[in-house]
């Protein structure tokens, strides 16, 4: 009963870890992707705009260094047509003037009358070029202007040109240039400078805010700084992230669904025993027992299958434990005594084989299960010479009430064997003290036949034991022709196992049965002779 | 007792400073010759200031001649140099200089100082620009032969250049310093200081620029930027700055 709850903890256990971290799997992956995505998205707009700016810059000196070289007088109506065009022909233009000194002489554009001279230039460069940042000495109609001179010309750029709504969408975004503020949209937004950040993508939990920074600067550092709201962040990603939870819930469900399934298939496996030995479903699978010397077949072990109704097959070391928990095992031995007669009563009747059947330490305590043996046989007209009865050596040791049952059976003609002969950890005395026939030598000892192992001395041993009791001795498990040889050789008489045959269905073990009285069949009858062969 | 090598390095040292009044003579001639030109120019309203030049210069037997004799610039003495420097920008102001607006003061320096780094690009002229102050430094060894006071053909065309801005930007007082290196006499220093800041005065003259904005000053080896150890730290020692400010009240 503990190992079951154990396996159902730790399968639940494994379950809800295994789950959960395929969970936590797939949320982190999505959510490092949605950053990803979200990153390149910000870092396209960042160059975008970062270009942009700096054709701008780029193309406003050279247009400065134009006009300075423009040949004709200056302030002409030449030369103010030209200053005019090339205002028009560019959208962030707002004022070209031309200037000696501090006094603007002439110009085109929207600043006629004001001449915007702030008392700190921001930059000056190596060729010449000097520029303001926008600033409220820049400031024109409400706007701050970017003034840039270059000798006697100067120009004023409007900002907000350079961060088109269209590129820029739902972000609050900034544009620095030369790690100072040149533009921000929507107008004057308050946003952090590009230097207190890192960059790539930031999620400020503080203000509910993904913070991004990019930076190019192949002529001038240009930082962009971007702000969205974490609400729109997750709106644009929720759908992936919705799907990703559909998809984790799902593996989620299926994965606790068959833990349920296999936990209540563990639980309730008793219960469906239960309800198995009533309906039948426990079949009876015989396992011949063949005299060694001819390969004759003298009789069988009756085994018990559980053949469940999803057509799964459960061996008895699976359900003989959940039965003796459950306390069904006289209840098996009942359906195997039944079975078997039922099954082969005829064959028994005719012929002078025997079957075996095991029983459990229970039915050596019980006191109904001799009367119901013996009713059951005579019933079905089968001698109970016909039926030996298995009993293993824990089920018998310190008892004597089943030593007194023992010598009952065999009075009624029963013949007892030793099951798994050498893995019970009891003395040897019981061999003389108890009225025994067969000794049936565990496989394992079998098994160990021409190995150098300790086990491989052992079963010498236990045959000499066996004979000098003048017991019959089965050897269970035999696999390979050397081992039958050398049991032959050493005298054991009888042996089962897959060398001769695997247990089979009642009709089948029939089949075997007569086949082999038929053809007279002297030679070892090699059932899986596939698997013999591939050996030699 | 003197090794062999001290005493070649001495008679080196004699002989070098013999070849040095040799071209001193020299300059003489030439500072005659230019002397025409300078009086050529039509003088501005010329400053009248304390310091006269034939005061400061307590120059060489040789080169006396060469001393203007009617001061058209002013030339202002080291010593209590601020102060006279003030009374110079008075004296432009009463003169009938416009001076420029407080707020506009930043906005004239800093385009006049990016007009400088543009127009000088080419040049070897030094171009410092701190608060309402521009500085430009000719260096002396580009500038002028060894205790010559003649201008190099290099430095003409530079201080023609830089002469296109100043009358462009009228609003500026000039001060032009004439520094030396520590070699020779110190008196001799400071009156080589001084024509050699004349000499620009007379270039800056002729391209346009009005004279009432000159002062000149000489500071001979006595504002050395750099110890006069080695032949590069005194070569960067022989130089003429020129300090410009806006004239403002």
């Amino acid at each position: 009963m503990f190992w079951r709850q154990k396996y159902l903890v730790g399968f639940s256990l494994a379950a809800f870890i295994a789950a959960a971290l395929l969970f936590a799997l797939v949320t982190w992956f999505l959510w490092v992707e949605s950053v990803r995505i979200e990153e390149a998205r910000v870092a396209d707009l960042a160059e975008t705009l970062g270009q942009r700016t700096e054709q701008v810059i780029v193309d406003a000196r050279d247009m400065l260094d134009q006009f300075n070289r423009y040949p004709k007088p200056a302030c002409s109506p030449d030369h103010v047509k030209a200053m005019q065009e090339a205002a028009i022909a560019r959208p962030y233009i707002r004022a070209i003037g031309y200037w000696r000194a501090a006094k603007r002489i002439c110009g085109v554009g929207f600043i006629q009358a004001i001449e915007l001279k702030p008392s700190q230039a921001d930059r000056v460069y190596d060729s010449g070029v000097i520029a303001w940042w926008p600033s409220p000495q820049t400031e024109v109609g409400g706007v701050r202007l970017f003034l840039m001179r270059y000798g006697k010309h100067d120009i004023a750029v409007d900002p907000r040109m350079l961060l088109e709504t269209s590129t820029v969408q739902e972000w609050q975004a900034g544009l620095w240039v030369e790690n100072l503020p040149l533009a921000s949209t929507p107008w004057n937004t308050e946003l952090p400078a590009p230097d207190t950040l890192p960059i790539g993508l930031t999620v400020d939990h503080q203000n509910d805010r993904v913070v991004s920074r990019f930076s190019l600067g192949t002529i001038f550092p240009i930082d962009v700084v971007a702000i969205e709201p974490i609400g729109l962040f997750w709106d644009r990603y929720a759908p992936m992230l919705g799907i990703a939870t559909g998809v984790g819930l799902t593996i989620l469900i299926v994965w606790v669904y068959f833990v349920l399934r296999y936990s209540r298939h563990r639980l309730s496996l008793s219960t469906e025993l239960k309800e198995a030995l009533e309906t039948g479903q426990v079949q009876v699978h015989y396992q011949p027992i063949v005299k060694l010397s001819s390969g004759r077949c003298v009789g069988a072990e009756a085994l018990a299958r559980w053949t469940r109704e999803d057509g799964e097959i459960v061996n008895p070391d699976v359900f003989l434990p959940i039965a003796e928990e459950a306390g069904l095992v006289p209840q098996i031995t009942q359906v195997v005594l039944k079975a078997t007669l039922r099954d082969l009563g005829q064959l028994l009747r005719k012929s002078n084989i025997a079957i075996n059947i095991n029983l459990a330490p229970e039915d050596l305590t019980s006191e109904t299960f001799g009367p119901e043996l013996a009713e059951s046989c005579e019933a079905a007209g089968v001698g109970p010479e016909k039926i030996k009865l298995e009993i293993t050596e824990r089920a018998i040791v310190d008892s004597d009430s089943s030593r007194n049952i023992i010598s009952d059976f065999r009075k009624r003609g029963h013949q007892v064997a030793i099951d798994d002969f050498g893995t019970g950890y009891s003395s040897l005395s019981y061999l003389e003290s108890f009225e025994i026939d067969t000794l049936k030598i565990d496989k394992s000892f079998v098994d160990a036949i021409g190995r150098d192992a300790v086990t491989s001395h052992v079963i010498g041993h236990v045959i000499d034991l066996s004979k000098s009791l003048r017991l019959e001795t089965v050897a269970e498990g035999i696999r390979t022709v050397p081992q039958m040889r050398w049991l032959r050789e050493q005298g054991v008489e009888l042996g089962q196992g897959f060398l001769f045959s695997q247990p089979l269905p009642a009709s089948e073990f029939r089949h075997y049965f007569e086949a082999q009285i038929d053809s007279k069949v002297q030679a070892i009858r090699q059932r899986p002779a596939k698997k013999v062969a591939s050996r030699y | 007792m003197l090794s062999p090598i001290a005493r070649f390095l001495i008679l080196a040292a004699s002989l070098i400073s013999l070849g040095g009044c040799e071209t001193l003579e020299l300059d003489t001639s030439t500072t005659r010759a230019t002397e025409p030109a300078t009086t050529s120019q039509a003088p501005d309203t010329a400053a009248t200031i304390p310091a006269a030049p034939a005061q400061t210069a307590e120059t060489p037997k040789s080169a006396k001649p060469s001393i203007p004799k009617k001061p058209q610039v002013a030339v202002l003495e080291a010593v209590d140099f601020a102060q006279a420097k003030n009374l110079h920008m008075q004296a432009l102001i009463r003169s009938g200089a416009k001076p420029l607006a407080l707020t506009e003061v930043g906005y004239y320096m800093d385009v006049q100082n990016a007009q400088f780094i543009q127009q000088l690009r080419a040049t070897d002229i030094d171009i410092r620009h701190e608060g309402d102050l521009i500085v430009l430094t000719l260096p002396g060894g580009d500038s002028f032969d060894p205790n010559s006071t003649r201008l190099k053909p290099g430095a003409i065309r530079n201080l023609a250049l830089t002469a296109q801005v100043l009358t462009e930007y009228a609003q500026t007082q000039i001060t032009i310093h004439g520094h030396t290196d520590d070699t020779g006499e110190a008196k001799y220093n400071q009156w080589l200081s001084v024509r050699r800041a004349l000499s620009v005065t007379d270039q800056l003259l002729k391209a346009g620029v009005a004279t009432r904005r000159i002062a000149v000053v000489g500071f001979g080896e006595n504002s050395p930027l750099v110890p006069n150890t080695t032949a590069d730290g005194r070569a960067r020692n022989r130089r003429i700055e020129l300090y410009l400010e806006p004239i403002a009240r």
